[in-house]
C-alpha cells in the first residue's frame, strides 16, 4: 500500500470515527427503546474506525517500489501525477457541479425543459460538436421519457413554466 | 400447482413478454458497454416498474438482470474489457479466440452457455424456492432477527479490499436503514426535523445515487478515446455452433451447478462462480495448456456458470429475504415496492406474481439468445456510443427514477448525495456493495429485535436464552459463524497470496 493511500484511509478513518461520535451523541437524545439499535451500531463504526486507524499507523518512508506502484483508479493518476490536477480542473467536478444546478433548475423549469437544457449543455461540455447529435439527442431522449412516463405509465413528475 | 399453472400463464401474456424483451434489450446494451454494471442497470429501471403490474415489471428486471450478465462477454471477447465484472473470466480465452479470427465462434458458443446455464438455474429456483419458503413458515422474530444477522455477516465477504473498510461501509448502511421512524415506536430518529426522512432514506433513490453517479463521474474523467478497438467482428453464423456448443455438455452441467451453489451461497457473486467454473474446466480438460491461448472450453464454463448464478441468487431472497449479492438487494427493493414481501407468503398469496417472474425467468434466458445475436452484429457500433452522450443520459434517467419514486424534488438531492458518498466510498477503496446489504437488512434486523424484545418483555437474558435454544435460531447461528469465519480465511489467503506476489 503506498503511503498516498495509508494517508487517505487515516483521513477516512478520523471522518467516521467523528461521524460516529456524533451519531453517539445524538442517539442519546432519543428514547432508549427506540436509540438501542443505532447506538449499538455507532459504536461498532466508532470501533472500526478506530481499528482502521490503528493499522494504518505506521507510515514507512517512500522506497522505490512505492513509487512505481501504478496508480489505480483516475483519482490516483490524479494525485499522484506530475500534473497534480486540482479537484476542480476535473470534468467529473464541473460535471457534477452541473448536475446539482440542473437538479435545483428542475422545480423552476420543470423535469423536461431542464433536462433539455442539462443535455445539450453536458453534451457540448463533454466535447460532442456534431451538430446532429448535439440537437437531436437532447429532444430525442426528453421526447421518449414524456411518452414512457408521462403518457404510458403516468407518473407525476414536476413541471415548470412549459411542460 | 394451481399457483404455478397461473404463473405460467401470466408468463404468457402479451405485456410480460413485451417488457421481458424489452428488459432483455436493455440488459445486452447495458452489459456490452463497459462501466455500466447489472446493478446499475436494474437500479435505474426500477421506477419504470411503478406503473406496471408487479410480474410485469418483476419481469422486466429479470430480463436486464440476465442479459446484462450475459452481454459483458460480448466486450469481453472483442475489445479484452470485461463489460461486467462477471464477464473477467470470458476474457482469458475469449480475446485470444477473437485475435485468432473466431470473434464468431466464441461469441456463439458463449451465447448458447449463457442461455443453458441460466435455464438450469431458473428449473432449480423453481424447484428449490417454494420448499424453503415453507421452511420460513417456522420462522419468528429470533429466527428473522438472526437471518438479517447472517446476511449482514456476508459484508465480511464482500470485502476484497480490505476487512474494516467493507465492515464500516456495511455499519454505514445499517445506520441510513435506522433515519425515520422506529419500527414499532414510531419515533422519529437522525431526521433533523426534515419530512422527507419520516419514512426514512428510499431505498431505491440511495441505490440509484450510489451505483449511477460514481459511474458517471468516472466516464467523464477518463482520459481515454471515445471510441474502443474493435478486435475482431461477428459475422453471425450462430446455428454452425450450436452442435460444438452441446459437445460440451459435461462442461456446461459442471458450471451450472457451480454457478446455482455459489448464486445460492450469500456474498459470493457471478465473477467467483466464472473463475470456479473457468478452473474446473481447465482442471478436468485434456489440453489444460490450451486455457489462457484460446480454448472455448475456457469460455463455455466461465459464461456458463456465471448466468447460472442469477436463478441461484434469487433463491434465498424470494424464500428468507436475504440478498445475496447487490443485484438482488436491489430486487429486494423491486418486490418490496410493490408490496410484495419475501417468504412463504409470496408463494402462497402472490402466487401469480411469483411464478410468473419465474417463468419469465426461462423466457429471458431464451430471449436474450436472438438478441444477443442480432447485437453482436452491432457491437461495433454500441461500443462506439460517444461517453458524451452516455454520461448526460444515465445522469438525466436516474433523476426521472429518483423523482419517480415519490414525485418529490428533494429525493434528487439525496440520490446526488448518495452518489457523491459513493465517489468518496470509491475514491477511497472502499466497495459499495456492504452498504447496500446494511441499507437493505438493517430495517429487517431491527424491526425482527424490537419484535422479538417486545415478545420477552424487553428482557434481554431471555432473548439470548431464545437464540441459543430454538432450534433454528441454533442453525442460522451456526452459519453466521461460519460466514465470518470464511470471510475471514478468505481474507487471510488474499493477503499471503499478495504477500507472496510481492
Amino acid at each position: 500500500m503506498t503511503n498516498d493511500a495509508k494517508a487517505r484511509d487515516r483521513k477516512l478513518a478520523l471522518v467516521t470515527a467523528c461521524i460516529s461520535i456524533g451519531l453517539i451523541v445524538t442517539s442519546f437524545s432519543y428514547p432508549a427503546q427506540s436509540s438501542g439499535f443505532p447506538r449499538i451500531l455507532s459504536v461498532t463504526l466508532l470501533g472500526l474506525s478506530l481499528l482502521l486507524l490503528w493499522n494504518q499507523r505506521s507510515v514507512p518512508k517512500p522506497d522505490v517500489e512505492d513509487s512505481k506502484e501504478p496508480p489505480v483508479t483516475v483519482e490516483d493518476a490524479q494525485a499522484t501525477s506530475g500534473n497534480g490536477q486540482a479537484i476542480w480542473k476535473s470534468r467529473a467536478f464541473w460535471m457534477f457541479i452541473g448536475t446539482l444546478i440542473y437538479a435545483g433548475a428542475i422545480s423552476i423549469l420543470g423535469f423536461f425543459t431542464a433536462s433539455f437544457l442539462y443535455l445539450l449543455i453536458a453534451t457540448l461540455f463533454l466535447g460532442q460538436r456534431k451538430p446532429i447529435v448535439v440537437t437531436l439527442f437532447p429532444i430525442g431522449l426528453c421526447a421518449l421519457l414524456y411518452l414512457l412516463f408521462r403518457v404510458v405509465l403516468r407518473v407525476a413528475i414536476p413541471s415548470g413554466f412549459f411542460m | 400447482m394451481g399457483g404455478i399453472w397461473s404463473g405460467f400463464l401470466a408468463a404468457l401474456q402479451w405485456d410480460m413478454m413485451l417488457f421481458t424483451l424489452i428488459g432483455v434489450v436493455a440488459g445486452v446494451t447495458i452489459g456490452a458497454l463497459p462501466g455500466l454494471t447489472s446493478t446499475m442497470g436494474v437500479a435505474l429501471l426500477i421506477p419504470l416498474t411503478f406503473g406496471m403490474r408487479p410480474e410485469v415489471g418483476l419481469a422486466m428486471l429479470g430480463g436486464i438482470y440476465c442479459a446484462s450478465t450475459y452481454g459483458g462477454a460480448i466486450t469481453a471477447i472483442l475489445i479484452n474489457i470485461p463489460g461486467t465484472p462477471s464477464a473477467c473470466a470470458t476474457v482469458l480465452d475469449g480475446y485470444p479466440l477473437a485475435r485468432k479470427g473466431e470473434a464468431t465462434r466464441a461469441i456463439s458458443v458463449a451465447t448458447i452457455v449463457s442461455c443453458l446455464g441460466g435455464l438450469f438455474s431458473t428449473v432449480c429456483l423453481l424447484f428449490l424456492a417454494p420448499p424453503l419458503a415453507q421452511l420460513s413458515l417456522r420462522f419468528g422474530a429470533p429466527e428473522y432477527f438472526l437471518l438479517a444477522v447472517f446476511g449482514i455477516t456476508i459484508i465480511v465477504s464482500l470485502s476484497e479490499e480490505g476487512l474494516e473498510k467493507g465492515l464500516i461501509s456495511g455499519v454505514l448502511g445499517l445506520l441510513l436503514s435506522v433515519v425515520g421512524m422506529h419500527p414499532l415506536t414510531g419515533y422519529l430518529r437522525f431526521t433533523f426535523g426534515q419530512s422527507f426522512l419520516f419514512d426514512g432514506v428510499p431505498l431505491v433513490v440511495a441505490l440509484i445515487g450510489l451505483f449511477s453517479i460514481p459511474e458517471v463521474l468516472e466516464l467523464v474523467s477518463s482520459e481515454s478515446s471515445q471510441s474502443v478497438e474493435v478486435v475482431g467482428t461477428y459475422t453471425g453464423r450462430p446455428l454452425q455452433h450450436l452442435k460444438e456448443a452441446l459437445t460440451l455438455k459435461w462442461l456446461i452441467l459442471r458450471s451450472s451447478i457451480i454457478g446455482v451453489i455459489i448464486g445460492i451461497i450469500p456474498g459470493a457473486g457471478t465473477d467467483i462462480a466464472a473463475f470456479l467454473a473457468y478452473n474446473e474446466a481447465r482442471r478436468a480438460s485434456k489440453t489444460p495448456d490450451e486455457f489462457g491461448k484460446g480454448a472455448i472450453e475456457g469460455v463455455a464454463a466461465a459464461e456458463c456458470a456465471n448466468n447460472a448464478v442469477t436463478g441461484g441468487s434469487l433463491i434465498p431472497l424470494l424464500t428468507l429475504g436475504v440478498p445475496g449479492n447487490a443485484v438482488s438487494a436491489i430486487f429486494l427493493g423491486g418486490l418490496l415496492i410493490h408490496g410484495l414481501r419475501p417468504g412463504a407468503a409470496l408463494f402462497a398469496e402472490n402466487a401469480t406474481i411469483t411464478y410468473g417472474f419465474i417463468f419469465s425467468l426461462f423466457l429471458s434466458n431464451i430471449l436474450f439468445v436472438p438478441v444477443g445475436f442480432i447485437m453482436a452484429r452491432y457491437a461495433t457500433r454500441i461500443l462506439r456510443t460517444p461517453r458524451s452522450v452516455l454520461a448526460p443520459a444515465i445522469v438525466v434517467l436516474a433523476v426521472i427514477g429518483s423523482l419517480a419514486i415519490r414525485g418529490l424534488a428533494v429525493d434528487v438531492f439525496l440520490m446526488l448525495g448518495m452518489g457523491l458518498l459513493g465517489c468518496i466510498m470509491k475514491y477511497n477503496g472502499m466497495p459499495a456493495a456492504p452498504m447496500v446489504l446494511g441499507l437493505v437488512l438493517g430495517t429487517m434486523a431491527e424491526g425482527e429485535l424490537a419484535r422479538a424484545l417486545a415478545i420477552v418483555r424487553g428482557d434481554v437474558l431471555a432473548f439470548l436464552l431464545q437464540l441459543v435454544t430454538r432450534p433454528i435460531c441454533i442453525v442460522v447461528l451456526a452459519l453466521c459463524v461460519l460466514s465470518i469465519w470464511q470471510g475471514i480465511s478468505n481474507q487471510a489467503k488474499r493477503k499471503r497470496s499478495v504477500g507472496q506476489e510481492a
